[in-house]
């Protein structure tokens, strides 16, 4: 634990002694409870990955490719679905989008193959600071939307679909919990 | 010596052991899933028998349901808890059993609301499999994330940086910290060169004088 001697003011003490007032308070508990189930009950924070150190310590110049190719195909992604104007669904269609393309680039067609490679040898040749060319972009879009079935779009917008009205929800018919 | 900057301003019920290091122990209340009892709990210092619960009790759950942290690595985070100021872990406890976890840094992160200023930053935090309504409906127990964000924040004011706290969420939790008061940062996904799952930033900005 921090080895801090902090010198707090006065607003910043009852602060403290609000919020542990707050760990035990019956009413402020069915509150919490309540805003916990509301908004789908799953509170999961966090951002490395631990299980992907030992992929980078077996072969560290295949794994950054292969982490660089997945943050390019998902750039393409979320590109493709602004275009379609998502609003407050996008993050969903694009999480759900992610996970879809994930699963189906795991063991793609030899053309699927070789054009990705193509990108991915264009992007490691340039600059990071330089864009994609236009043909290279027209390319990945291609693969998106040739990977991606009819179905995994359906999924896809059904996501951005239920993210956009519980957005509503929340802004039109339920005050805003602090 | 390590010490709880919480302890001086002696909240209730904090059971302070100073010995070489602390343990914190303070009294919590969580709902039960099927009848919305309150529950007594207890939230802690991560110790090995937390990390060992996450081990033998959480993973096979979380690994059955394809859960994000299922390969999260808390043995790790309890002796990096134990070795270095900055890195603080805890856990809640209910019944005998971990029902929820965290892990914080505390001197290296800075607000993004408001550029150099330092906050906490809730680098894990988890509940039980059980505890999610994705695994279990009802949830064995609700209200033990909150416990454990509410706690960074008091983290937070302690240490003087007036209860700013990010973290970057899973994508199913996000709705989660929209409601509790977060600001959300949604960076533009090139901004994430080389990950391969840009997470969105949630800050909470600094508590009201």
């Amino acid at each position: 634990m921090t080895s801090q001697n902090v010198e707090l003011k006065d607003w910043e003490k009852q602060a403290i002694q609000e919020l542990m007032t707050q760990m035990q308070d019956p009413e402020q508990s069915l509150e919490d409870a309540r805003i916990e189930d509301e908004f789908g009950g799953e509170v999961e924070a966090g951002y490395i990955k631990d299980h992907q150190l030992g992929k980078f310590l077996s072969d560290p110049a295949a794994f950054c490719e292969h982490q660089r190719l997945k943050a390019i195909v998902f750039w393409g992604l979320r590109q493709l679905l602004m275009e379609c104007d998502l609003g407050a669904g996008l993050s969903a269609a694009s999480a759900s989008g992610k996970q879809l393309l994930d699963e189906r680039l795991q063991q793609p067609s030899l053309d699927i193959q070789q054009q990705l490679m193509a990108i991915l040898d264009e992007d490691l040749s340039s600059s990071r600071d330089i864009p994609l060319s236009e043909s290279a972009q027209a390319s990945l879009k291609q693969v998106i939307q040739t990977v991606l079935s009819d179905e995994d779009w359906e999924t896809i917008s059904a996501a951005a679909a239920q993210s956009l009205q519980q957005h509503l929800k929340a802004v039109v018919c339920l005050p805003q919990t602090a | 010596m390590r010490f709880l900057c919480i302890a001086l301003y002696q909240p209730v019920n904090f059971e302070t052991t100073i010995q070489c290091n602390v343990t914190m122990r303070l009294s919590v209340e969580l709902r039960r899933g099927v009848d919305n009892q309150a529950v007594p709990a207890t939230l802690l210092s991560l110790t090995s028998k937390h990390a060992e619960d996450f081990v033998m009790r959480w993973r096979s759950q979380l690994e059955e349901a394809s859960q994000e942290d299922k390969y999260w690595n808390w043995h790790f985070k309890q002796r990096i808890s134990e070795t270095r100021d900055n890195h603080e872990a805890y856990a809640v406890e209910c019944e005998g059993v971990t029902q929820g976890l965290i892990a914080i840094e505390t001197q290296q992160h800075r607000s993004v609301l408001a550029p150099g200023e330092p906050l906490v930053y809730v680098a894990r935090l988890s509940s039980a499999p059980w505890n999610r309504r994705q695994i279990q409906e009802p949830p064995q127990f609700r209200r033990v994330g909150t416990l454990l964000l509410r706690f960074s924040r008091i983290r937070s004011l302690a240490l003087g940086y007036k209860g700013r706290v990010g973290l970057h969420a899973l994508p199913n939790a996000e709705s989660f910290y929209e409601h509790r008061g977060m600001v959300r940062f949604d960076f533009p996904a090139d901004a994430y060169v080389d990950d391969d799952e840009p997470m969105t930033y949630f800050e909470y900005p600094p508590r009201r004088r």
